[in-house]
């Protein structure tokens, strides 16, 4: 049951870094709804392409969204890495049910030995 | 708390045992017999601090790993029948975030001379860490409060 949780200090410095900006915030805010082309959320903001992008790769470095290029659109969604590491939680949880019950079968079996 | 991240899955494992299900059915209600097998591992030690094993009551299980507190298990007994079924609710936290929950339903069928332990989990793993890990569904709300704890601050 050990390493449910491993926290990385990193991710969260650069997490905070990265929504201490109410453009980068605003972004966010955005892809909740769905994810949305670089072009397409740019449109949204008055500043130059090059000064967007810098947003966006400060989102990207947090962990915080994730970017994909088809073609010539750059799709950026928010990322869902957390859920993914609660699948995997999930999973390990599970994991130990199962050894529980194939422990659970030799103390069993134990018994019956020295009944 | 307010914004988490959440994931449920069920998921259903079967075990035969050449014991009887009276038999599987003590090894459950004893406290220390359960200690024992509860372990997923040889490394994990479990130490009781309280086990009540009838409908309503509540065990409480520490995980430790070389001596240091890893897991807090807390299990609600909602349905109990004797030598056939255990219905109960299994939270697991570490320190003060709660990490998941288990609706876990243990059925024991005599089968064959021995029983099969039909054992279903429905769990749901939550995420508490509020301020990166809630973005997805409340990121402003959460900064909203944290400005608020620096204005108070």
């Amino acid at each position: 049951m050990a390493n449910y949780r491993t926290p990385d200090p990193d991710l969260l410095d650069r997490g905070f870094n990265a929504l201490a900006d109410a453009t980068r915030r605003d972004i966010i805010a955005r892809l909740s709804d769905g994810e949305a082309s670089v072009t397409d959320l740019a449109a949204g903001y008055d500043m130059a392409l090059p000064s967007f992008l810098q947003h966006v790769r400060v989102l990207e470095a947090a962990g915080l969204i994730s970017t994909v290029k088809t073609g010539r659109v750059r799709t950026c969604r928010l990322e869902t890495q957390r859920l993914a590491e609660l699948d995997r939680w999930i999973t390990r949880y599970h994991a130990a049910w199962q050894r529980r019950l194939d422990r659970l079968g030799d103390i069993l079996n134990r018994k019956v030995d020295t009944q | 708390m307010t914004h988490q991240t959440l994931a449920h899955r069920t998921e259903t494992l079967e075990q035969a045992y050449a014991a009887s299900p009276a038999r599987v059915f003590r090894a459950w209600e004893d406290p220390e017999v359960r200690r024992i097998w509860g372990s997923p591992s040889d490394e994990v030690e479990i130490f009781n601090e309280a086990a009540d094993f009838r409908v309503g009551g509540e065990d409480v299980q520490l995980c430790r790993v070389g001596g240091e507190a890893v897991a807090r298990v807390v299990g609600r007994y909602l349905d109990i029948v004797p030598d056939a079924r255990i219905v109960y609710s299994e939270s697991i936290s570490e320190g003060d975030v709660l990490l998941g929950v288990s609706l876990v339903s243990a059925e024991f069928i005599a089968a064959g001379g021995g029983t099969r332990l039909v054992l279903t989990l429905q769990t749901a793993a939550l995420d508490g860490s509020d301020l990166l890990d809630g973005v997805k569904a409340g990121w402003s709300s959460a900064l909203e409060r944290l400005g608020g704890v620096m204005e108070a601050t």
